[in-house]
């Protein structure tokens, strides 16, 4: 019944008792005994008492901190640009649980920012990192490294997506805006 | 314990051996792989005897109807289908009270395995496709289900897995086939969670006695514990090394 | 809204306009083509192809019943395609849809039109009863390109299929299951579907390309080169150079797909 680390485990194997072990990630606790979650291998800190199982299959890609996310914002309000999620970078599953994230105007950029609106407008598509969970839906997002920001602008008189025109601007090709952004280096119009 | 093997007792097996040459508790030929699709999150491919069967998994992700969510936890949905060709006759495709029926009780079935307390206001959906049917269809499907609920890494307490075991021409066998099914006396699918043999889906259909019920649900579980050997080394196939 | 056109749309038009694509193929190249068939014991014929990672299941079943009244003397092919959930998080359980709908009577007329299938010799009686063929699609992996997977699994299980030879002895139709016979091909056809990305037709797009593509072109051809069917999609146009070029190419692309087909199932003589 114990598990060596590198042990190849089904849901439901037993790996350990409690009083040796401390359960850890894609493990769960039943009548004293730890068990495993998923599909996967066996790994036993000795030194901290810990026993996981890191799964073999991918698994549901649930959100945690400092993840990179991709999503539309949906409204801006003055304190608080609403993001909806679509993505979770590095996973092609959709997101779990979490399916709306906010950007709080102090974490959009470095500087100061007197308006959210010269960070963000309603359609624009944003890549963000995950700065704080708050319980399982609460999501706070950040926007200040280069990396991350705006990735995509709606005009908000036409609605076409616009080209960048310098480090926070951005021009419609279509109508001849000209808008502020907080934008990624990643920035996908140029 | 030495065992003589009389002219008489020679008769008795003989006569214990079934249409398709199976023992009464023998399965038919049975052969699982896991993770064959591209785009679904978890899948697996079944064939036993004559069913061919194809799962898919979605999810957890948002439930899209809203009546569906739940605040504490995600929800499983089941979607059972046969294939247009899967049957000798052609059957129309679309949902039948038949498949309705199946896709509520596979559900059901699946849903003590999984830990859906981690995905609040989610779903996750089974897709079974009979792609050929042979008879124990459901059982099958379910057994299936299981193993691309795994490959998705959703997180489980144990698999599910399900035989079927009835009354044919008298006597208690194993997995009944589309023949045997027709012309028994009674069928019952049972699945179970095999580590606490647990039972997490049971029907009958036809006349048993109580003896007889406890000889058939004895024997599904026993057929069950062959398969979930089965449906380990598919996955220890993909995953193992 | 969905973003993910959105996310790549750039990335893709700018390596179609290096004449370059994500997966390394050449503007006009297929992605790789798995055919089997017999797969289904319980049906009269069967094929699975796998086009990259498209995927899909085509069933034919045979029934007989009365031929339309206008054309008393033809066995009748019903083509009817499902877009199964499992395929992708974007096709919803339900009712066939549009997309669907278009996707078997694509097939349909490339099968038809091409003549490949002679029906006056589905005829068992004139007037009263003939073959009625139900070829059902069934879509289980969705990564681009449904019409030239379904075209090609279509034809594959068409020569697969067997019917009983259908005697009438005393007005009465008599089926003789012990000597099945192969249906009456007379030709094939198969398609070449395009993608207007840019200003370039890109032969086989993947989901990716398929999701930012401006306009689509299918071209069923036989291999004689003539044309038998063509279906324009997408809400961009073609000019009529884009149209030109698609032909060319596919032109040098059904040899290919014939010898595809051959090789797992040739055409029984």
């Amino acid at each position: 019944m114990k598990a060596k680390s590198g042990d190849f485990v089904f849901p439901g194997d037993s790996l350990a008792v409690i009083e040796e072990f401390v359960p850890a990630e894609g493990t769960y606790e039943e009548k004293g005994k730890i068990k495993s979650l998923f599909v996967g291998e066996v790994a036993r800190d000795e030194k901290n008492k810990r026993i996981k199982v890191i799964s073999k299959t991918e698994t549901p890609p649930i959100l945690k901190e400092g993840a990179i996310v991709i999503g539309e914002v949906i409204e801006v309000k003055s304190q608080r640009a609403l993001v909806r999620i679509h993505h979770v970078k590095g996973s092609s599953r959709a997101p779990v649980t979490s399916f709306m994230g906010a950007v709080h105007i102090s974490q959009a950029t470095n500087g100061y920012l007197s308006k959210l609106t010269e960070a963000f407008r309603i359609g624009d598509i944003i890549e963000a990192r995950v700065s704080r969970l708050v319980g399982l839906t609460g999501i706070d997002l950040q926007t200040a490294q280069k990396s991350l920001g705006v990735i995509k602008a709606m005009c908000t008189r036409c609605r076409h997506f616009m080209k960048k025109a310098g480090n926070n601007e951005v021009i419609c090709p279509n109508c001849g805006n000209r808008e502020k952004r907080k934008l990624s280096t990643d920035y996908r119009l140029r | 314990m030495i065992i003589i093997i009389t002219p008489d007792e020679f008769k008795r097996v003989s006569q214990a051996t079934r249409e398709d040459g199976r023992a009464p508790d023998e399965i038919r030929p049975l052969k699982i792989e896991a993770g064959i699709l591209e785009r679904a999150d978890g899948s697996s491919y079944l064939e036993l005897g004559g069913n061919k069967i194809l799962v898919a998994v979605y999810g957890p992700r948002e439930a899209q109807i809203k009546r569906l969510q739940r605040p504490d936890r995600a929800v499983i949905r089941c979607r059972y289908n046969m294939a247009p060709f899967s049957v000798e006759e052609r059957k129309r495709p679309g949902p039948d009270r038949r498949s309705v029926e199946i896709s509520k009780i596979t559900a059901e079935a699946l849903r003590p395995a999984l830990i859906l307390e981690r995905f609040p206001r989610s779903v996750i959906d089974v897709f079974i496709e009979v792609l050929e049917a042979e008879g124990g269809t459901r059982c099958a499907g379910i057994t299936a289900a299981s193993v691309a609920l795994a490959d998705a890494g959703m997180p489980m307490k144990d698999m599910v897995v399900a035989c079927a075991a009835g009354k044919v021409n008298g006597r208690i066998v194993l997995d009944l086939s589309e023949e045997e099914d027709k012309r028994g006396e009674a069928d019952m699918p049972v699945a179970i969670l095999p580590r606490n043999k647990e039972i997490t889906l049971l029907q009958s259909d036809g006349n048993l006695t109580q003896e007889e019920f406890e000889e058939a649900l004895d024997l599904a579980i026993k057929g069950c514990l062959k398969i979930n050997k089965i449906q380990k080394e598919a996955l220890k196939k993909k995953y193992g090394e | 809204m969905d973003i993910v056109p959105e996310i790549i749309r750039e990335n893709i038009i700018n390596l179609i306009n290096k004449k370059e694509r994500a997966d390394g193929r050449a503007l006009d190249e297929f992605r790789k083509i798995f055919i089997e068939t017999g797969v289904i014991t319980k049906a009269e014929g069967s094929a699975r192809v796998k086009l990259g990672n498209t995927q899909l299941l085509v069933g034919i079943k045979p029934q007989i019943g009365e031929p339309f009244p206008d054309t008393p003397n033809m066995g009748i092919i019903i083509t009817n395609s499902e877009l199964l959930p499992m395929a992708s998080p974007t096709f919803e359980p339900g009712p066939p849809d549009e997309r669907s709908i278009e996707l078997s009577r694509v097939v349909d007329r490339c099968i038809r039109e091409s003549n490949m299938l002679n029906l006056e010799k589905l005829c068992i009686v004139e007037g009263s009863s003939v073959w009625l063929l139900f070829i059902d699609l069934h879509i289980i992996d969705y990564d681009g390109n449904l019409f030239d997977a379904a075209v090609l699994a279509t034809v594959a299980a068409l020569r697969d299929t067997k019917l009983p030879t259908a005697k009438i002895e005393e007005d009465e139709i008599i089926l003789d299951y012990e000597n099945p016979q192969p249906l009456p091909l007379e030709d094939t056809a198969l398609m070449c579907t395009f993608a207007k990305i840019g200003d370039q037709m890109i032969l086989d797009p993947s989901l990716d390309e398929e999701e930012i593509l401006t306009a689509r072109l299918s071209i069923g051809m036989r291999p004689d080169g003539t044309i038998c069917a063509m279906q324009k999609g997408g809400e961009g146009s073609l000019t009529k150079d884009d149209i030109l070029k698609a032909i060319d190419i596919t032109k040098g692309r059904i040899p290919q797909l014939m010898e595809e087909l051959d090789k797992t199932i040739p055409q029984a003589r």
